[in-house]
């Protein structure tokens, strides 16, 4: 639902001189010309600023229910480990911590390019953009490789969830409800990775199309906000079950 | 809306996180008594306000913005909270067998 009147377009661009000349002809470094019409606000947004914040606060929102959907599984295990501490404790001794550690640092770094490639969008320097992007859909494509491992490693040694657990040198009582929950959470967080790199290839391809700008690029904002999210989550998993003491 | 981080920012900010990262790291592996999971969490809640403030842009972000992330951090210590007291104070018959506190409740009852 795009404003579709050529005195409207002019109307807009002439409320936001700065923004207008940086999504037009001078940019000429990739094949397709962006469509003018891409970098308006939508007909029901008074100006371009209001409809990036109103993108950008429905993302927040959206994270809001995503925070309380990994909370209930947090709260499962705050009893969980109340109820078997030295079970909890042995297992999280068991799990790879150089492993989580690096996983860890590699999604802290993707966040850093994800937040760098916002920022080169805004300079209008696209290729850099680009690569930032490339660069945190590796960071994520690392992290699942990594846990794959980890996962890999869980399941030979028979270190499983609930009855499918057959592992010896582990408390039984206690540790399959830890392998159930650890499963599940960094599982659940790992299939947000997933959506986040899939996300991040669309951008890539929308970007290599011309279709973000200095002046829009609310999809890339939107992408990042998830993205830093997936980060923060799990960076709350990492001491909660690969550092117990 | 405009008043954006600087690159240099997002650097220094992510070079901070990973020092985080190897503290909490590092405090895993010495014996604090008690104070080990706190820690660990404090550092967490530090390196989340962090990715908020900066990669999210949090710091030049609108009231309604934080606002939603204030909530639903207000709800999240709400439910962990609740329920955490709801486990500590709850009855034993309704503890699920062999947990410590089952054990505890069962050889409080033995003659």
């Amino acid at each position: 639902m795009r404003p579709k009147s050529p005195s409207n377009n002019r109307r807009r661009f002439g409320a936001a001189p700065s923004s207008a000349g940086a999504a037009g002809p001078a940019d000429s470094d990739c094949s397709t010309r962006i469509d003018p019409a891409e970098a308006l606000p939508q007909i029901q947004f008074q100006d371009a600023v209001r409809q990036r914040h109103a993108a950008s606060l429905a993302v927040w929102v959206f994270l809001s229910t995503e925070v309380m959907f990994f909370a209930g599984l947090i709260a499962a295990y705050v009893v969980y480990r109340y109820d078997y501490p030295a079970a909890f404790s042995a297992c999280s001794h068991h799990l790879e911590r150089w492993v989580a550690t690096f996983e860890t640092a590699d999604l802290l770094t993707s966040s850093l390019f994800m937040a760098l490639a916002i920022h080169f969008i805004q300079k209008n320097a696209r290729r850099l953009s680009v690569l930032c992007l490339a660069l945190a859909f590796l960071g994520g494509a690392a992290f699942l490789v990594l846990h794959g491992h980890e996962y890999a490693t869980d399941a030979m040694e028979g270190a499983l969830p609930g009855r499918f657990y057959r592992l010896a040198e582990l408390p039984a009582v206690g540790a399959p409800m830890f392998f159930a929950l650890y499963f599940f959470i960094t599982g659940l967080h790992a299939i947000h990775v997933a959506v986040g790199m899939g996300l991040i290839g669309y951008l890539v391809v929308q970007l290599l199309r011309g279709r973000y700008s200095p002046a829009y690029f609310n999809p890339m904002e939107g992408v990042g906000l998830y993205w830093h999210f997936v980060d923060m989550v799990w960076v709350f998993l990492y001491p909660l079950f690969y550092l117990i003491h | 809306m405009t008043s954006e981080v600087s690159a240099r920012g997002y650097l220094v900010n992510w070079i901070v996180l990973l020092g985080l990262t190897a503290l909490t790291f590092g405090a895993a592996h010495v014996d604090l008594g008690g104070w080990n999971t706190p820690l660990a969490l404090a550092i967490a809640l530090t390196k989340a306000v962090l990715i908020a403030l900066v990669f999210m842009n949090l710091l030049h972000a609108s009231f309604t913005q934080r606002f939603v992330l204030v909530g639903a951090g207000l709800l999240v210590l709400l439910l962990t909270g609740v329920v955490l007291l709801d486990a500590r104070t709850r009855f034993p018959l309704a503890t699920p067998p062999g947990s410590q506190r089952w054990l505890h409740a069962h050889a409080g009852q033995l003659p």
